[in-house]
């Protein structure tokens, strides 16, 4: 048997039939295998997927993994041109963008009105539901193609930050409060120096 | 370098299957997805020009008919900022060669073709190439390919085989879709939607399922056990 492992026998009548067969290695690392090249490959059921049938396939709409980015004075030159268009050059993208700010704003004062209102320092109960601003997003789009409208670049970005900076400066402001009245506290609670002076405690008090 | 997902399509099916309306819808997603991105069409028929007229989507370049030999070359030009930067003038676009055999008359490759399949990580370019059979794909053409459509076709089965590596599920593909169609009928153009719902089959080299699309289930079943029993 050990003479066989270690036989190398290449002729037809070996290769026919067997496939492949691995012999034990004369080295580590070293293989051998005699394989039959003539074999046909074994037919496997074909899987059919009808998942999506009437969806363009994702490769399609996917982005490629790198996109390379504009180069500084190409982004410059396009964004002077973009201040520059008048309404009836602006496109669907800059209209997108303007509803969303809005109804971004829009979200964001109802949210604070209705916390106001329920005297209530937390957020999730009364902003609005996010579908229903999808649609708000839509249909506010339509009506600033009706007409024509959008705000400059400038104005959309100092709105986006005012918005993104007020609910964190809330949130700062309130545990502000928060740590200053721990503090308070803290210090009503310990006894202050001036009552444990020893010269205040003997004077006119029978000593313990 | 970075990993990209270029795609190199081929449609094949003979006529009025509604491979350059399906071939339209891809490019109107792939647009959609990549706005900013460049369009190139070879547009044998005029069909891509009057979906550009439509506003579906938005031609950049289109290559003329008559312009058999120079356009690889052309579509591979770059300028050189510096020594060993190039930028590409077509880069970030897909590339729709309706019956591209117009382009390549002869059976052979052309060279400046073949190098701008090579280059497509660089110029990131997408490819959806159409034909009539397996037997106008190019020899040079068969290892670029990522994806096979395969619409109604009267392609014989031997010329899977000898132009294309994955050529069993095409061949496959073919059987089913060619009785799919005989049964069924060949698809139509969805006017209320604006939708082409044309049946065919996607085969894609690195998946082991082939993407039935326009197809309705039910109706395939006894289609996929007739060719199940007689297989076996």
């Amino acid at each position: 048997m050990a003479e066989e492992g270690n036989k190398t026998d290449n002729s037809v009548d070996n290769l026919a039939g067997k496939g492949a067969t691995t012999q034990k290695p004369k080295e580590p690392n070293v293989l051998e295998a005699v394989v039959d090249i003539n074999e046909k490959p074994k037919e496997q059921p074909t899987k059919f997927n009808f998942l999506n049938p009437n969806v363009v396939p994702e490769v399609i709409s996917k982005p490629t993994t790198s996109d390379p980015k504009p180069e500084l004075k190409e982004l410059q030159r396009k964004l002077i041109e973009d201040e520059g268009k008048s309404a009836s050059q602006l496109t669907l993208a800059d209209f997108e963008e303007n509803a969303d700010f809005v109804i971004d704003l829009v979200d964001f004062l109802t949210t604070a009105l209705f916390r106001w209102i329920a005297l209530d320092n937390t957020d999730a109960p009364y902003e609005m539901p996010k579908p229903k601003i999808e649609k708000l997003k839509r249909q506010f789009t339509k009506v600033l193609i009706r007409y024509n409208k959008a705000m400059p670049i400038l104005g959309l970005f100092f709105g986006t930050l005012g918005a993104a900076c007020i609910t964190p400066a809330r949130k700062a402001i309130e545990h502000n409060k928060l740590v200053k009245e721990e503090r308070a506290k803290r210090k009503t609670d310990e006894k202050p120096p001036s009552e444990i002076n020893p010269l205040k405690r003997g004077r006119g008090q029978p000593r313990k | 370098m970075d990993n990209r997902l270029n795609f190199v399509w081929i449609f094949i099916g003979k006529n009025t299957t509604g491979k350059t309306p399906t071939a339209i819808q891809y490019a109107k997603e792939w647009q959609n997805a990549k706005p900013k991105h460049k369009l190139i069409v070879f547009d044998s028929q005029n069909k891509f020009y009057e979906a550009h007229k439509k506003n579906k989507i938005k031609i950049s370049e289109i290559i003329p008919i008559g312009n058999s030999k120079q356009w690889a070359e052309q579509l591979a030009d770059y300028t050189e900022t510096k020594i060993g930067e190039k930028k590409y003038k077509y880069a970030n676009s897909l590339v729709i060669l309706d019956d591209y055999r117009m382009l390549c008359k002869n059976n052979d490759m052309p060279a400046s073709f073949y190098s701008l399949l090579a280059l497509r990580p660089k110029t990131n370019m997408d490819f959806i190439l159409i034909c009539h059979m397996p037997r106008n794909i190019l020899e040079g053409l068969a290892g670029f390919i990522t994806h096979y459509s395969i619409f109604a076709n009267n392609a014989i089965q031997s010329q899977f085989e000898k132009k294309i590596n994955c050529y069993v599920q095409c061949q496959t593909a073919t059987l089913i879709i060619n009785k799919y169609v005989e049964l069924y009928g060949p698809g139509y153009y969805d006017k209320t939607r604006d939708m082409p719902r044309f049946p065919y089959i996607i085969v894609d080299k690195e998946s082991e399922f082939l993407d039935c699309k326009h197809m309705d289930m039910e109706k395939a079943k006894p289609i996929l056990k007739e060719f199940d029993k007689k297989a076996k």
